[in-house]
């Protein structure tokens, strides 16, 4: 049992700083250059692409077994899965909007943002390509989302500081973001030789 | 009425070149820098989008007076869904090891903000000739960058291009070219290269 | 048979996940009976869960709005008393410091969730939707026509010179304000001067799909531009492209009234064409006490056999007024003619408070 949670925790651990979803991956891109100027609207974010990354994980997970896999109907993944993912932020909208008003404030204007973030589709199809069973898949997307969130708050940091810096016309905004995340990611590529990850 | 005048090379001209998907309004950003570390994966990926964009513009124009406004967002999903799947069904049969290369890539054309942003900005209020113009326009732009940054990447990464050798064995290839740091790098001087050009703020 | 495997099982799951979806806004968004209270005198009993915009048009209260509620006009401001949470960020940029402190937002980005008490402006109370149907077109230049609105239901406007009515294409979610170019003497019709936009989805409707007998519904009267009669100061009008209708309001209802005031209206266009209304103010010059109209190009050729004048709008005033601090101004038309005429007319001395200005 204990073999089983240490690869659960290995899955984990490396997608959070080894195969980090955007900085290894490239997954989720967008909303990393759109919404990394400040830290508090990075957060946010970061911790609504968590949420949905993972409930969106735990349905299509057994939707793909249960249903598409029997009926032999696996190619109409990709519609079922951006079903899944859209319904689901719209329900999450409308419950957060009803009972915490300052939290739908806040992060509501995310919520449309996410359906379309690659990220959370992504890390639905990469289970599948990689065949991870169900505690993996939950431990591959919570780790994702970590990562992503770790990612775009440290990026949030670091342009936070730029913005006292001198940096060169055409480089402002994604010019630079591109450049930092590349520095990033090489820093990131550091941790490639902790865990084994075959 | 000379080609330049007409309105139907200005949408494809916008589409192209002024409003570039990759370079200038960055989009589609996750693709671009995935499968640009060579030629041959990036040069799919183009005719992936490039049919997925157009074929959906098209069909969202033909629908255009059935889709009732509040789910036009689901028809969107659908139809490019379905036109990705279409794309990905033909690689896994005919060209297994590209389909293999490009993993979850192709599948994620369904988020690329360019399908979905040309069926909202365009193809849903334009008859269909223009909107295929307008579709070709922007995707054969972001091929176009596609190409630009996979030609630096595998050609310094690899020393090759299409897979064919290019640089001899004098030539130590700049491995980070390959990998994630060097897609952002590349990606990042293209911009600046861009923008410096053209003399935009930004 | 196989075909349909996929088909049903597509069909299930996104039946399956619409009921979801229907359930959710039927039990969540389900914000039960809510008191909709307005400046204290107006209260409506209403489903929770929309803009407050959208409850007072469904009850035919009509307050400024142009992009349906996209917050992207910035129109529908209203104060809000009762706490409904704080600025949204699609509020922001529209707000100015004293807007915040003072609590206003935009009504069609706040919802009604509980009891919620507003503050409008009283004007908007006396705004109505009209019924009307289109009576007429006159071409007045290439790109502008004249449109003559009748009066259905109800059947009488009334309004001050240089107020504009918000026209509704059937169909549409957006409005579109247009500034009335009749006078407030003929309450049974609305004109109004459009300018075709090359490619803008109002004008195009208006210019090719619009016909006589067409039903067209229009809002109004909204507008803080209009002519004050509270004195009988000398006024200046000046005016570019369609902002040639409120300023033609103004100055036939003051002919209408056999005012004593004297006028000096100015018109900018850029080529010859452009200029329209022609022999409507030759008439009005001959029969108004003291009526001057100026009307000016600004990119003469040599072609044309222009006799008028020419030049900048704003370099025109200033070769004819002189001694004017004591005038009442109005103008219409395109921001940056605003700008200089403003700045032209501050310089020949005139008050700021006196200074009206409707910009497009």
């Amino acid at each position: 049992m204990s073999g089983q949670f240490l690869d659960l925790f290995i899955i984990f651990f490396a997608t959070i700083f080894i195969n980090n979803i955007v900085l290894t991956y490239f997954l989720g891109i967008c909303p990393f250059v759109a919404v990394s100027r400040e830290i508090p609207t990075a957060l946010g974010m970061g911790m609504a692409v968590i949420f949905v990354m993972f409930m969106t994980m735990a349905i299509n997970w057994p939707l793909n077994q249960l249903v598409l896999v029997p009926f032999g109907v696996e190619y109409l993944q990709f519609l079922v899965f951006i079903f899944v993912i859209a319904t689901f932020v719209q329900i999450v909208e409308i419950f957060i909007d009803r009972f915490s008003p300052v939290l739908y404030v806040n992060l509501g204007v995310f919520l449309p943002l996410i359906t379309v973030n690659c990220a959370i589709l992504g890390v639905s199809l990469l289970f599948v390509l990689r065949e991870y069973t169900y505690p993996q898949s939950l431990a591959f997307a919570l780790g994702s989302g970590i990562g992503w969130a770790l990612a775009i708050t440290a990026m949030a940091g670091i342009r936070q500081k730029l913005r006292f810096s001198h940096v060169p016309k055409g480089l402002q905004g994604p010019g630079i973001t591109m450049i930092i995340a590349g520095i990033m990611a090489l820093a990131f590529m550091g941790f490639a030789g902790m865990v084994n990850l075959n | 009425m000379e080609l330049r005048q007409t309105r139907e090379w200005k949408i494809f001209y916008e589409g192209f070149w002024k409003n570039n998907a990759g370079f200038r309004m960055m989009l589609g950003l996750c693709s671009t820098l995935a499968v640009t570390n060579n030629l041959v994966n990036s040069f799919t990926m183009s005719l992936g989008v490039i049919f997925v964009t157009c074929s959906s513009s098209s069909m969202i124009s033909i629908l255009r007076p059935i889709i009732p406004p509040r789910v036009r967002m689901a028809v969107f999903m659908m139809v490019i869904s379905t036109f990705t799947i279409v794309v990905d069904q033909v690689l896994k049969a005919f060209y297994p090891t590209v389909s293999a290369a490009l993993g979850p890539y192709v599948g994620l054309i369904i988020t690329n903000c360019i399908v979905m942003g040309r069926a909202e900005a365009f193809a849903i209020s334009n008859p269909v000739f223009p909107s295929f113009l307008d579709a070709f326009g922007v995707s054969s732009g972001y091929a176009f960058s596609l190409l630009m940054i996979a030609a630096i990447r595998e050609l310094l990464g690899f020393g090759t291009m299409f897979g064919m050798t290019v640089l001899g064995q004098w030539w130590t290839p700049w491995v980070i070219m390959i990998l994630p740091p060097g897609a952002f790098f590349v990606l990042g001087m293209y911009i600046w290269l861009l923008r410096s050009i053209s003399g935009e703020e930004s | 048979m196989e075909f349909f495997v996929p088909v049903i099982v597509l069909s299930c799951i996104a039946l399956f996940l619409g009921i979801l979806l229907v359930l959710a806004d039927k039990f969540l968004a389900d914000y039960g009976e809510c008191r909709l209270i307005i400046n204290g005198e107006k209260e409506f009993t209403v489903r929770g869960g929309s803009s407050i915009l959208s409850y007072l048009t469904a009850n035919k209260i009509f307050i400024p709005s142009a992009c349906g509620g996209k917050s992207t006009c910035g129109l529908c401001k209203g104060g809000v008393v009762s706490d409904v949470g704080p600025l949204l960020p699609t509020e922001k940029p529209f707000m100015t410091p004293k807007e915040i402190t003072d609590k206003v937002r935009l009504l069609c980005q706040v919802k009604v969730k509980e009891d919620t008490e507003i503050v409008i402006r009283e004007e908007y109370f006396l705004v109505k939707e009209f019924k009307t149907v289109l009576e007429a077109i006159t071409p007045l230049t290439h790109d502008t026509r004249l449109f003559r609105f009748k009066l259905v239901e109800p059947a009488e406007i009334a309004f001050k010179p240089g107020q504009f009515v918000q026209f509704r294409i059937p169909k549409a979610g957006e409005e579109r304000a247009y500034s009335i170019a009749s006078s407030p003497n003929s309450p049974n019709i609305v004109e109004l001067v459009v300018r075709l936009v090359p490619g803008g989805l109002y004008t195009t409707y208006m210019f090719n799909k619009l016909k006589v007998e067409d039903t067209i519904f229009l809002t109004g009267p909204f507008g803080e531009f209009f002519l004050r009669e509270d004195t009988n100061d000398p006024i200046i009008c000046v005016a570019g492209g369609s902002g040639s209708a409120p300023v033609r309001s103004i100055i036939t209802y003051l002919k209408e009234k056999d005012s004593q005031r004297k006028i000096i209206s100015f018109y900018g266009g850029r080529t010859p064409k452009d200029i329209y209304f022609t022999e409507e103010y030759n008439e009005l010059t001959r029969n108004m006490k003291d009526f001057t109209h100026i009307p000016a190009i600004s990119e003469p050729s040599d072609g044309d056999s222009w006799s008028g004048e020419k030049g900048l709008i704003t370099t025109v005033m200033e070769r004819y007024l002189q001694n004017v601090a004591g005038h009442e101004a109005y103008m219409c038309g395109p921001p940056i003619m605003i700008k200089y005429a403003y700045m032209a007319l501050e310089k020949l001395g005139i008050d700021k408070n006196r200074i009206y200005f409707d910009e497009f």
